[in-house]
């Protein structure tokens, strides 16, 4: 038996849901490139594993994008308090920005007019 | 939440937010689920709310780019609204969002082929064509975390997408067939030349040691 015999084997029996047959088995026993190939495999697959408990982040929004694509499709009645709190804060963030610029706009009035009142 | 930057490629990976044990979140979720198929109107966005980071990083990893994940992720979660009413619970909801997210970008990737007249054929040249990947950051990607983040976004989608949701995921031979929508033999060779260009990528100097009989 040759390694190229034994490596489809190698790949399938990492998971543990195919068992290296007897024959492929007895090879890599003997066989110090098939032992290095496995050992290989099973690094990479151990670092295969360690990638599920990372998130990757998704550029803000898409929550947002994902409930108003349901509601569109569902109508309003499934998906609401969300949308609702995002729509509400949204409101209170241009509202509050309106409030700052007539501030701003009343404080440069009123400074614009102190010298000529002096 | 702590943001951290780990990879040259990955745009924003960051651990797992969940702080609570691992049944708990799975009891919230299958009580959300139970709640949303009695008609509570704000369960199935709680769902939503709870599991679109993690369904996104999936898709992600499938599509190997921020705008189709984003696309597969909406439509996944579409899907899993109208889909819901059948769902039996006899799984996880996240294994069931899963199975949903590996379908959609199954879907996505082949009409993006077809209407780009291009094939993805298995054993595809490993050549990114994407811009959003600076070929400097992957000639410096040094440790292996980093170079098999580098060698999955280089695999061709159609060997990706069995090898992120097996050695990744952990999903059933049987389950990959279906949800992307081949046989189980092709899903296992599709695996296997998928584990071996990683290892190729990883380690090339085994490849230049000739096969030899024992």
């Amino acid at each position: 038996m040759r390694c190229d015999d034994v490596a489809v084997a190698l790949s399938e029996s990492l998971d543990g849901s195919t068992p290296l047959p007897r024959s492929a088995g007895r090879h890599v026993d003997r066989c110090l490139r098939c032992q290095a190939e496995q050992a290989q495999y099973r690094r990479v697959m151990r670092m295969m594993r360690t990638l599920k408990p990372q998130i990757i982040e998704p550029a803000p929004g898409l929550l947002v994008e994902i409930l108003v694509g349901i509601e569109s499709d569902a109508g309003p009645r499934a998906i609401r308090s969300i949308l609702e709190r995002h729509r509400v804060a949204y409101v209170a963030a241009a509202t509050a920005a309106t409030a700052a610029t007539a501030a701003g706009a009343i404080v440069i009035a009123a400074r614009t007019r102190r010298p000529a009142s002096a | 939440m702590q943001d951290r930057r780990v990879d040259p490629p990955d745009p924003a990976v960051t651990s797992d937010p969940s702080v609570r044990s691992e049944p708990a979140v799975h009891d919230e979720l299958a009580g959300l689920v139970a709640a949303a198929k009695g008609g509570d109107g704000t369960a199935f966005e709680q769902l939503v709310e709870a599991t679109y980071r993690d369904t996104y990083t999936l898709a992600y990893r499938l599509t190997g780019n921020e705008e189709d994940a984003r696309d597969v992720t909406q439509e996944a979660y579409l899907r899993a609204y109208r889909g819901l009413p059948r769902f039996r619970g006899d799984s996880q909801f996240t294994t069931w969002m899963y199975r949903v997210t590996a379908n959609c970008a199954a879907t996505h990737l082949q009409r993006r082929a077809r209407h780009r007249h291009d094939v993805l054929p298995d054993a595809a040249e490993l050549i990114d064509l994407r811009t959003d990947v600076d070929p400097e950051l992957r000639a410096d990607a040094s440790d292996l975390r980093a170079r098999l983040l580098v060698a999955l976004e280089q695999l061709p989608p159609k060997l990706r997408a069995v090898v992120v949701l097996r050695d990744v995921y952990e999903m059933s031979h049987e389950a990959i067939a279906t949800e992307l929508g081949i046989s189980g033999t092709a899903a296992k060779v599709r695996l296997h030349r998928a584990r071996h260009k990683l290892r190729s990528e990883l380690y090339p100097d085994l490849d230049q040691v000739d096969s030899r009989a024992v």
